[in-house]
């Protein structure tokens, strides 16, 4: 096949789909139906966590978790899910914006985490507890 | 006689058959209600990666190519061109594709070039298309070599690797169900490609299989899917991003991180590089090994079942 006519293809191809699935609403960013819920994404991928306390994010669509060692974070990823236990070696930075934290990471394939906090007393716990290794404050 | 032969580039001319197919399996899944899902970014993500394996293969192409072509000029004999020396050669290729799946998923090395099929948590054709860009630094192109040294050509060797591609498309899909009992038997199909691709703990290292799924029956790596299970997929440990970049080079990024530590001995890094994914010089990561045998702790009744070890 020729090269122009190989490479029209494929770039039409791909815009094209990606636009009808688009189109088709399967672009929606699932969000978690309560606590239990994030929690169960966690323990499915960390069976042996404890979970001492969880926090939903304001739009549902990820969840921090007070473990008895480090923290849990858990989100929604496309029909999955992400989910990581972080210890101090794992996280590069916390951001505290107004509606949440971002939660920057050394994990290559993971490098952003953001959770939507809005209430500024709860962000604060939540940001001192990922920046003291995950212990309870 | 070899060289007056001319095989068409099987991959590059199934394009068209390839968005068609999605096509297809899109407006099913949509309006009638077929298994499966898709989602924008992830589909996105992944046919950008099957295009970027189609740009490398254009430019690096030529590493294989001619690997073959030096090998060739060893051959034993010359078995030239006949329908039944190209089906002798696609089934025996099938067989070098089970090799070379099951190193792939056993080593680490050629591991960080395959993840990235593996990396989608969603299982549709697009999946299919959700290929390596690093195939050719892990050399596995070696394992060509006794077919070529047998007489199979270069070219025809290359054409049955592209038919053997073009097959395993199809079956990534969970719209279709099961298919007839026989045809289950002797062939690679969406649901054992299905538990191939999961990250259940029984499915692990499960049916590496191209073709014909005879060879994971006949060196014991086969295991059905489950009614009682349903496949989840992706990596044991998932992807965050969708950024092309980390896709493709994230587990080479690993074994940089590891093989450059500090404190361990050359042992140690050499195994960073080869051992199965999850190995550890202290033990602090997963193996398939010590994920199946955790689950089993955690689920005696499922000891001995398939895909799971009879004893911890």
């Amino acid at each position: 096949m020729p090269l122009p006519i190989l490479g029209a293809l494929v770039v039409l191809g791909i815009g094209g789909l990606v636009l009808l699935i688009h189109l088709l609403g399967w672009s929606k960013r699932p969000q978690y139906v309560d606590e239990a819920a994030a929690a169960a994404a966690l323990i499915t991928d960390y069976p042996h966590v404890k979970i001492q306390q969880t926090k939903l994010a304001d739009d549902r669509r990820a969840a921090l978790f007070l473990l008895s060692t480090g923290v849990g974070f858990a989100a929604p990823f496309g029909e999955g899910r992400l989910t990581r236990v972080l210890n101090a070696e794992d996280i590069r930075r916390v951001d505290e914006g107004r509606d949440g934290l971002t939660i920057k990471l050394t994990d290559y394939t993971a490098p952003k985490l953001e959770v939507m906090i809005a209430d500024a007393e709860a962000r604060q716990v939540w940001a001192k507890r990922l920046m003291s290794e995950g212990e309870a404050t | 006689m070899t060289a007056q032969i001319q095989f068409p580039d099987v991959v590059q001319l199934a394009v068209p058959f390839f968005i068609v197919a999605l096509l297809v399996e899109v407006f099913a899944l949509r309006f009638a209600r077929a298994r499966g899902s898709y989602e924008t970014r992830d589909t996105l993500t992944s046919l950008c990666m099957g295009a970027g394996n189609v740009v490398v293969g254009i430019a690096l192409g030529f590493v294989a190519y001619g690997f073959f072509q030096w090998v060739w000029q060893f051959r034993v004999i010359d078995l030239g061109v006949h329908w039944a020396v190209i089906l002798l050669c696609f089934v025996l290729d099938d067989l070098r594709y089970y090799v070379f799946h099951r190193l792939a998923h056993r080593c680490r090395w050629v591991w960080a070039s395959h993840v990235n099929h593996h990396s989608s948590q969603h299982y549709n054709l697009s999946t299919a298309l959700r290929q390596t860009w690093t195939g050719t630094f892990t050399l596995t192109m070696v394992l060509h070599a006794p077919m070529i040294l047998l007489g199979f050509s270069p070219e025809m060797v290359i054409f049955v690797g592209g038919l053997n591609l073009l097959y395993q498309f199809w079956i990534h899909t969970e719209a279709i169900d099961r298919l007839p009992r026989w045809f289950e038997a002797v062939f690679n199909t969406p649901s054992h490609h299905r538990v191939h691709h999961g990250r259940n703990a029984r499915y692990l290292d499960a049916n590496y299989a191209g073709t014909l799924i005879i060879w994971d029956r006949m060196f014991g790596t086969f295991v059905p899917e489950q009614e009682a299970e349903a496949v989840e997929y992706g990596l044991v440990r998932n992807l965050g991003t969708h950024n092309l970049i980390r896709v493709a080079f994230h587990e080479w990024v690993g074994i940089f991180r590891d093989v450059f530590r500090g404190g361990i001995s050359w042992r140690d890094r050499v195994m960073y590089m080869f051992a199965p994914p999850g190995w550890s010089h202290d033990g602090s990561r997963d193996t398939s090994e010590t994920i199946k045998a955790d689950y089993v702790g955690r689920n005696p009744e499922a000891k001995g079942a398939p895909g799971l070890p009879d004893q911890i």
